[in-house]
């Protein structure tokens, strides 16, 4: 133990006496992904992406003077706990100089308690607006909240496809609670229906007798709220067996094709939305999604892209920064400038939210999504 | 009215479903006396065996009985280097741990080999659904109702009207009493085990195609499965059958007609309730002080 | 399978040499808990790992109490550790409460509620006893996702002060230390009870319940009272983890929590005092040096897990037993 201390105090003490001229020791970058457990296809598409910026910035010299990105993984396992140990494992025996971690809101909140005040921590995909919204300085996150996200999509659903009442069931989650309270304030402003909200536990193995009870309703568009793909495919072929609805959609940023594929034509035509769609993209997004088809045969997710862009950001903020550890500075720059992503030129404001610079309407069509409308996001 | 009676064939179709996976823990039981936490695992290997054997060009119906083969080959070997030397008469200290780590291990196991995305265990019932005067039912639904009918139905009377049948009964009143009267008891428990594997296999490849194969597909399924089998009586075949309707006519009239968010307290209440005053189970034998 | 036991309360007249030599375990705790806290000064995350052990370690001890103690799997005790987990939560977020003070409500409330719980549920024995407990901490995990108390599904963070008097917990040191104390303490307690009037019947019972009952034991009270004694332990266990674990939610109530410390205790030994605690050492300190794959350490740590069932089914000093006795034997062949 003695020597391991000794050690860590050793690299702690050539971390604070670096200087450009001894550029040899790499700036650790913590991530937090589930790689086991129910949502393990997240952290493995999120890793791909990680693995990805990484290569590309140490092919391109590295950062601050030429060191290299190193990225240290921990599992989170799906559960607030796990996550809470993950990051505090990278932050106090890792030594990392920031943690990227969010792919589910929950646990994203619980983690944010622990980075706090003590290290630059950026969210990749967690939506959930309490997040940015505790106030936490050296915070960013780089998807769209809940709550921008929502409100296009909700205002699209309403005024665009216009139901005469729309019946509601999702995953009894903070990122449900967040979707829901926003579709029932603009339903509110628009004087547009509920007919019935049913919250389900992630634990429920049947879903026939809730469509039943929403068909009941005669409510005429279904809307379903639920971030697990398995899950996802499962209520949508139920729905599709009881003679489906008029009016379909399901909750922004959740359908990818880890859900179409084996909902096996259940979903076809569903309405959805994201920040990101691979169909007719050019420039920056269709080399983006041109490099990483060839490195690993499969076309990148939104999960693989907005882990991409985080660990993209945290380097160009380090170098432009000129500091792996002063995170005010870090997080100053941070908020001055703005970033380019393959979605284009990102920026974060006060609280650490990033914009996306377009918003997508998708409709599911084969395996995949196609667009059906663009939105500029102001 | 109508939505009365969609949600009385919806209770009754999923608790044929129910008591798929159950019987399989309730034969383990009843003859091993283990608590089979692997059963979701095996479920799941059922789902993929049968996705791997339709993509080796197996249809659908045929490819069935090939992945229960599979399921049941894998269960042979487990059976014989682990389950066989940690579990028979350890109690239930024992096989909960040696089962639930067993779970574990596949579960990675297929994350590793497989990739954890769900994936699509193609039907030829696929997503049709036939509806009658205004009531909806899957296709593939009637089709598990119909094999888990037809299953637990053949497995009674093959439990009755065969020797191997009856020896597995004898086994399961009185172990020490069977293996006085000349049963080959340790062979009848290895046949018990692989009985009830290929059970949860034959509900993972039945079922496969509504959920999909994903690695822990059987989490859930089994925790309702264990509520199926205490409510009707560990070990009893007949039990697992009336605790599976049960479940699945409550569960579905109280997710239309009550709560959606509290369904899943309602499984365990019932069971609560029905061993407060049936510490049997409703259809167990009372005989409960084996320790 | 009575070989596993290590107990054998002898007669009165043992009482002194074992009372010295729970003295002497009681050292050997003591030297090892301080070795251990200076031996990782400087290394916070262990340090807090260790802490968390410590919990564990008393969740474990509580579920042995049920395990070694009456020779039940209690699989819903998880219940108990997420009340004592929520109940310091919910006071401090809601009332205001010090640390301390929601951590003593925990306690009282978990062996308040055991009570009731037992006085439904020990009828039953085995499996039926298991998962009818499973099933109540079913109950209890819905019941935190739906209520507003509690949270709902995020569950609760954000503490101001964890502390005990003028101890802050937030200190990994201090929050080992404490929690080394407070097993130290329990353990302390347990071994006092089992060599008590009431831990001789619950070894009766134990190994034998009618002929327990035949000699006059009160079968079901003294059930009854082993499930009100590891109840508070497995709430103050709950309360312990919060330092470390910072949130507590639904999922605190995990079937798989009990299962963790099932198998702690398992390894350990269950017939062992301390048996539980040294299978929480190795259960949760050994993995972190394991830097592999998530999903092979997984399957490594599983298939260990099942080796060991295998060979020790007794907990793993079996396999010290065994190498001794083989020993031993050996020796008398030569002098024979």
């Amino acid at each position: 133990m003695k020597l391991r201390a000794k050690a860590a105090l050793a690299i702690l003490a050539a971390a604070v006496l670096s200087t450009p001229a001894q550029a040899a020791d790499p700036v650790r970058i913590g991530m937090v992904l589930p790689l086991t457990g129910p949502t393990a296809g997240y952290g493995k598409d999120g890793k791909l992406g990680a693995e990805m910026a990484a290569a590309e910035i140490n092919e391109a010299g590295g950062i601050l003077g030429g060191r290299q990105i190193e990225l240290v993984y921990e599992d989170e396992k799906g559960t607030p706990q796990d996550g809470v140990a993950a990051v505090q494992k990278l932050m106090t025996r890792e030594r990392v100089k920031a943690i990227i971690a969010g792919m589910n809101s929950s646990i994203t909140l619980a983690e944010s308690a622990i980075t706090k005040n003590r290290i630059l921590h950026v969210n990749p995909g967690a939506q959930a607006d309490a997040i940015t919204g505790q106030g936490s300085p050296w915070l960013f996150q780089i998807n769209n909240t809940a709550s921008t996200n929502a409100t296009i999509f909700h205002s699209y659903l309403i005024d665009e496809m216009k139901p005469k009442a729309i019946a509601v069931m999702g995953e009894n989650t903070e990122f449900n609670k967040a979707v829901l309270e926003n579709l029932e304030h603009i339903a509110k402003d628009r004087g547009e229906e509920i007919a019935e909200i049913a919250t389900y536990d992630g634990a429920t193995t049947d879903f026939t007798s809730i469509i039943t009870r929403l068909k009941a309703t005669g409510a005429d568009m279904i809307y379903v709220i639920d971030a697990y793909p398995a899950r996802t495919a499962q209520i949508w072929k139920q729905i599709r067996q009881q003679g489906g609805f008029p009016m379909e959609a399901h909750a922004v940023g959740t359908v990818q094709r880890s859900a179409i594929v084996p909902a096996e034509g259940a979903m076809e035509g569903v309405i959805t939305a994201d920040i990101f769609i691979a169909e007719g993209a050019t420039g920056d997004m269709a080399e983006f999604i041109d490099k990483f088809q060839q490195a690993n045969g499969v076309a990148p997710n939104k999960v693989v892209l907005v882990v991409y862009e985080a660990v993209k950001v945290v380097a160009a903020a380090m170098d432009k920064a000129g500091t792996d550890s002063d995170y005010a500075k870090i997080s100053d720059t941070l908020r001055a400038e703005t970033w380019t992503t393959p979605r284009g030129e990102i920026a974060f404001d006060e609280k650490g939210r990033a914009k996306a610079p377009y918003f997508y309407i998708h409709k599911v069509t084969g395996e995949d999504v196609s667009l059906l409308d663009t939105f500029e996001v102001k | 009215m109508d939505l009365l009676l969609q949600t009385l064939i919806n209770g009754l179709i999923l608790g044929a479903g129910y008591a798929l996976v159950a019987v399989g823990l309730t034969v383990i039981f009843g003859t091993l006396h283990i608590v089979n936490f692997a059963h979701g695992a095996f479920f799941a290997l059922g789902a993929y065996a049968t996705l791997l054997l339709e993509e080796a060009g197996f249809p659908y119906l045929l490819a069935i009985p090939a992945a229960v083969l599979c399921v049941a080959a894998i269960g042979w070997a487990l059976e014989t280097t682990i389950v066989r030397r940690a579990l028979y008469d350890q109690g239930e200290h024992g096989s909960i741990i040696v089962t639930f780590a067993l779970s574990q291990a596949i579960v990675a196991a297929i994350i590793l080999t497989v990739g954890p995305d769900p994936l699509p265990v193609p039907s030829p019932f696929g997503q049709a659904a036939v509806s009658a005067g205004g009531f909806f039912l899957s296709a593939q639904r009637l089709f598990i109702a119909a094999a888990s009918v037809a299953v637990l139905l053949g497995f009674s009377v093959w439990l009755r009207r065969t020797v191997k049948g009856q020896q597995i009964l004898a086994v399961s009143q009185n172990a020490r009493g069977a293996l006085y009267s000349g049963i080959n008891v340790p062979l009848i428990r290895s046949l018990s085990f692989l009985l009830g594997i290929s059970a949860a296999g034959l509900a993972g490849a039945l079922i496969g195609p509504m959920i999909s194969a994903f690695p822990t597909m059987g989490d859930a399924n089994v925790i309702v499965a264990f509520t199926v089998v205490i409510l009707g009586g560990l070990g009893s075949i007949g039990g697992a059958m009336l605790g599976a309707l049960v479940i699945g006519l409550g569960n579905a009239l109280f997710e239309t007609y009550v709560s959606v968010s509290w369904t899943p307290a309602l499984g365990w209440i019932l069971v609560i309730l029905v061993l407060l005053l049936r510490p049997q189970g409703l259809m167990g034998r009372a005989q409960l002080d084996r320790h | 399978m009575t070989d596993i036991t290590e107990s054998a309360p002898g007669p009165r007249a043992r009482g002194g040499s074992a009372s010295l030599r729970g003295a002497g375990l009681m050292a050997l705790g003591i030297a090892a808990v301080l070795a251990a806290g200076f031996g990782l000064d400087g290394d916070p995350f262990l340090l807090n790992l260790a802490g968390y052990t410590c919990g564990f370690a008393l969740f474990a001890l509580s579920v042995n109490v049920m395990l070694g103690g009456l020779g039940e799997v209690p699989l819903g005790h998880c219940m108990f550790y997420g009340l004592g987990a929520y109940a310091p939560a919910m006071t401090m977020h809601h009332l205001g409460l010090p640390y301390e003070a929601g951590v003593v409500i925990g306690m009282v409330v978990a062996a308040a509620l055991a009570a009731p719980i037992g006085w439904l549920t020990l009828h039953l024995t085995g499996a039926y006893f298991s998962i009818v407990s499973w099933g109540l901490s079913g109950v209890a995990m819905v019941t935190a996702l739906n209520l507003d108390v509690t949270g709902g599904p995020l569950g609760l963070f954000g503490f101001s002060r964890l502390a005990v008097g003028p101890f802050d917990l937030s200190q990994p040191a201090t929050y080992f230390f404490v929690a080394a104390a407070v097993l130290l303490a329990v353990l302390a307690l347990l071994y006092h009870i089992r060599s008590s009037r009431f831990g001789r019947a619950m070894e009766a019972i134990r190994q034998g319940p009618h002929l327990a009952r035949s000699l006059g034991i009160d079968v079901f009270r003294e059930r009854l009272k082993a499930l009100v004694l590891s109840a508070p332990i497995a709430a103050l266990a709950g309360a312990l983890s919060l330092p470390y674990t910072q949130i507590v939610t639904p999922e605190v109530m995990s079937v798989l929590r009990t299962v963790d410390a099932l198998l702690a205790a398992l390894i350990g030994g269950v017939g062992l005092i301390f048996g539980p605690a040294v299978g929480a050492v190795i259960f949760t300190i050994l993995p972190q040096f394991l830097d592999l794959d998530p999903n092979v350490k997984v399957l490594v740590f599983s298939l260990l897990i099942i080796l060991v069932m295998v060979a020790a089914p007794g907990g793993l000093h079996q396999l010290w037993k065994a190498a001794a006795a083989r020993l031993t034997h050996a020796r008398k062949g030569d002098a024979s």
